[in-house]
């Protein structure tokens, strides 16, 4: 027997005896940190610019993972090999949009994108990133903060803008954050605006890299939510991604009790409240304020020549604080200064046009009779025009969502085969949902979704289906999903660990039983744990605990 | 899936370096379907690393798969200069050897142990747990290593010398007393 005949006598066996389980190895991507390895902390470094107001830092999270550091440290040979097109640190700014850089050694940028909708607005201006391309960094960073300023991102005093550097080589990722924290600062000054600086510094974490791309969310927003995550596993880490950096930043200095119903919600609430859902000459501005002591979004709404301000429970959505019918009384003779009402029912959990108060007082313009939406109050032209909120709350209601339940992603009004509407899109549970409303009368022209999908950079999207009813639940199995994260947080909450304390994570989801079930695994102190999670509703229904041998 | 004859060609000249390297790329860029391919092609491999570390195919399997995972994870950080094989099996080594760590369990593997393989795996044939069995009997911790790595791998003498930490001469002479050894078993099995 020749030499290769011995070898190949032995790959073939190896082939053999080797698993041949692609779909279990599929299963477990795109879930990310990467829970079979163990994880070192890394300590993170957090500065502020503006620790007079509410700056305090919050400890680290960012995690470094013990593989890579063995990779590049060490035996394949050459591997960390540097060059000018390498990569060496990433770096994300996050306001609402988010915006991420790669940069090489000499600080110049390899790349830029916008990680979410807002932030590739803003790239658009500059040529969708390709402009900066070989830029210096702190030149790069001055001209995207110059466009967020401008874009009015930055404008008020508790907003905040979140710097995060991603680098292997700590020093490095040090020296860039101080830069980069200065000239950010710069750029705002000049602008005059006291929005607050928050920087960090994070290790490599290729597992923080795919969480962040599978949500849409930069790494340093992804650590960011992985912080209020670890105080409370029960958030969604969807929903979480979906506030601003000053919201999330709020939530966990203040112990991130619940999920915020978020500013948009806020705002219809507020509105609502004071009938002006259904009038678009209404300015509204929504700040949020989760760390007074009763945590709520300050809604100011400009209604002719006066403003009103609102209270809305930042948790349960209720008005605590405003007038109510402001349009009414705007029209009465004598607009009285209501007190602030008794609590009201939350008024987000039914955006439903009716709900408005009809503004009785008003003269009637409309000649058609809308039937969702009630008419503008204001003397109107020729054509007839519900108003953005209304057509929002229409496609709501058409979907069978509330606004606290979804994300928007695009509110736009288009004049479109002669005639007004509304372009509508939100996100609910991993569904995009696309409208579009006749803005005369509020009735839904044409609507899509589409799974919002995320396995990598690609949008290589299952094209849109036209569905006679919108998807809210789990396409395969008409159950609605929680999902592997909070599968994961509930099966360690009931084993009172956190997800540090644990190793060789696995997670499968299943469909037994007429619904899906998530298999979890993982093993602490000596122990192993196996779970079974219901995964529509997160209830333990099965667990186990042994020793681990 | 890889047959065999494919398998044997890549192996001639190993699961050509540039495709490997092309497909992790894609994975870097979340192309699952890159994985898939990496996976077929390269699985072999990464079970003989984690096996020649862990001496335990139970948990040879479960590292392999942890292996890919992690694979698809980090392979942003890959950096096309270096050897993508190189690269995974050194993910898998230390996968493994952490795993060693974790159970604490340095034993070697008894026979009843490598008799599990057939019921894990339906398409071994009693050829390939001869052949196995063998190599696990009659080599070395360092021998099987090389021999197994040496075989489904494609990677060369010296870059499972620098792989291993271990001079490539040591690589060579452990080579061929294994392969030695391991015709000699075998002969001696058709004997029998």
């Amino acid at each position: 027997m020749t030499d290769r005949e011995l070898e190949e006598m032995l790959a073939k066996a190896l082939d053999h005896a080797a698993p041949d389980d692609l779909e279990g190895v599929l299963s477990r991507c795109g879930e990310r940190r990467g829970n079979v390895i163990m994880l070192e902390q890394n300590n993170q470094t957090v500065s502020t610019r503006k620790p007079a107001k509410k700056f305090r830092w919050w400890m680290g999270l960012a995690a470094a993972c013990l593989a890579v550091a063995l990779v590049a440290g060490g035996a394949a040979g050459g591997m960390w090999y540097q060059s000018n097109r390498a990569v060496a640190s990433v770096i994300s700014l996050d306001v609402n949009p988010s915006i991420e850089l790669k940069v090489n050694q000499n600080e110049r940028v390899l790349s830029c994108r916008g990680v979410n909708k807002d932030g590739a607005v803003i790239m658009a201006e500059m040529g969708n990133g390709r402009d900066l391309e070989g830029s210096k960094l702190d030149v790069a960073v001055n001209a995207i903060v110059g466009a967020l300023v401008r874009h009015g991102y930055l404008d008020d005093i508790s907003s905040a803008i979140l710097i995060s550097v991603e680098d292997s080589n700590s020093d490095r990722a040090a020296r860039l954050q101080a830069q980069l924290t200065a000239t950010v600062d710069g750029v705002l000054q000049t602008a005059a605006s006291q929005a607050g600086v928050l920087s960090q510094t994070m290790g490599v974490d290729a597992g923080l890299d795919s969480q962040a791309q599978q949500y849409g969310v930069s790494t340093g927003k992804a650590a960011l939510v992985n912080q209020a995550l670890a105080l409370n596993p029960s958030l969604s880490f969807e929903g979480l991604a979906a506030l601003s950096v000053e919201e999330l930043h709020d939530l966990i200095r203040i112990g991130a009790p619940a999920m915020p119903i978020g500013r948009e919600a806020a705002r219809i609430a507020a509105e609502t409240y004071a009938g002006t859902l259904a009038v678009d000459s209404v300015i509204a501005d929504v700040d949020p304020e989760l760390d007074d002591p009763r945590p709520n979004y300050e809604v100011e709404l400009q209604y002719g020549a006066r403003e009103y301000d609102y209270r809305v429970d930042a948790f349960t959505g209720e008005v605590y604080s405003g007038q109510k019918d402001i349009v009414s009384a705007a029209q009465s003779p004598a607009p009285q200064t209501t007190p602030a009402p008794q609590s009201t029912p939350a008024p987000q959990a039914t955006p439903a046009p009716q709900a408005t108060p009809a503004p009785q007082a008003t003269p009637k313009p409309q000649t058609t009779p809308a039937p969702q939406a009630t008419p503008k109050p204001q003397a109107t032209p020729a054509v007839t025009d519900i108003g953005l909120d209304a057509a929002k709350s229409a496609a709501l209601k058409h979907a069978g969502l509330s606004a606290s339940q979804v994300n928007w992603v695009k509110a736009e009004r288009d004049y479109d085969d002669g005639r007004l509407e509304y372009e509508l899109e939100f996100i609910y549970n991993s569904t995009e949902y696309d409208y579009t409303i006749l803005a005369s009368n509020g009735s839904v022209i044409k609507y899509e979704t589409e799974p919002v999908r995320s396995s990598g950079g690609s949008q290589s999207n299952p094209a849109p289906q036209t569905t006679s009813r919108p998807q809210t639940q789990d396409p395969s199995s008409g159950t609605a999903d929680i999902g592997a994260d909070r599968a994961k947080a509930a099966a360690l909450a009931h084993a009172g660990l956190s997800a540090s304390q644990v190793s060789r994570m696995k997670c499968e989801r299943d469909y037994e039983h007429g619904r899906i079930e998530y298999e979890i695994e993982f093993t602490s102190g000596g122990w192993e744990y196996e779970y079974t999670i219901d995964g529509s509703t997160g209830a333990i229904l099965d667990h186990e605990r042994d020793r681990d041998d | 899936m890889l047959t065999s004859a494919n398998g044997a060609a890549e192996r001639e000249q190993g699961p050509g370096r540039e495709h490997l390297d092309r497909l992790l790329n894609a994975a870097a860029q979340g192309d699952r379907d890159a994985l898939g391919q990496l996976y077929h092609l390269t699985r072999g491999a990464v079970y003989a690393m984690a096996l020649s570390v862990l001496k335990d195919p139970h948990e040879a399997q479960d590292v392999t798969q942890d292996a890919f995972v992690t694979v698809w994870q980090k392979a942003g950080s890959y950096k096309s200069q270096g050897s993508p094989m190189a690269w995974m099996l050194t993910i898998t080594r230390n996968l493994a050897k952490m795993r060693l760590r974790q159970s604490a369990r340095l034993g070697e593997l008894t026979d009843e142990e490598w008799n599990a393989i057939p019921a894990q795996a339906p398409n071994v044939t009693p050829e390939d747990r001869a052949v196995l069995q063998d190599a696990l009997e009659a080599l070395s911790a360092q021998e099987r290593q090389i021999v197994l790595l040496h075989a489904s791998s494609g990677l060369k003498h010296r870059e499972i010398a620098a792989l291993l930490e271990l001079p490539l001469s040591t690589v060579l002479s452990k080579y061929r007393r294994a392969l030695e050894k391991l015709r000699t078993q075998l002969e001696g099995d058709d004997h029998a």
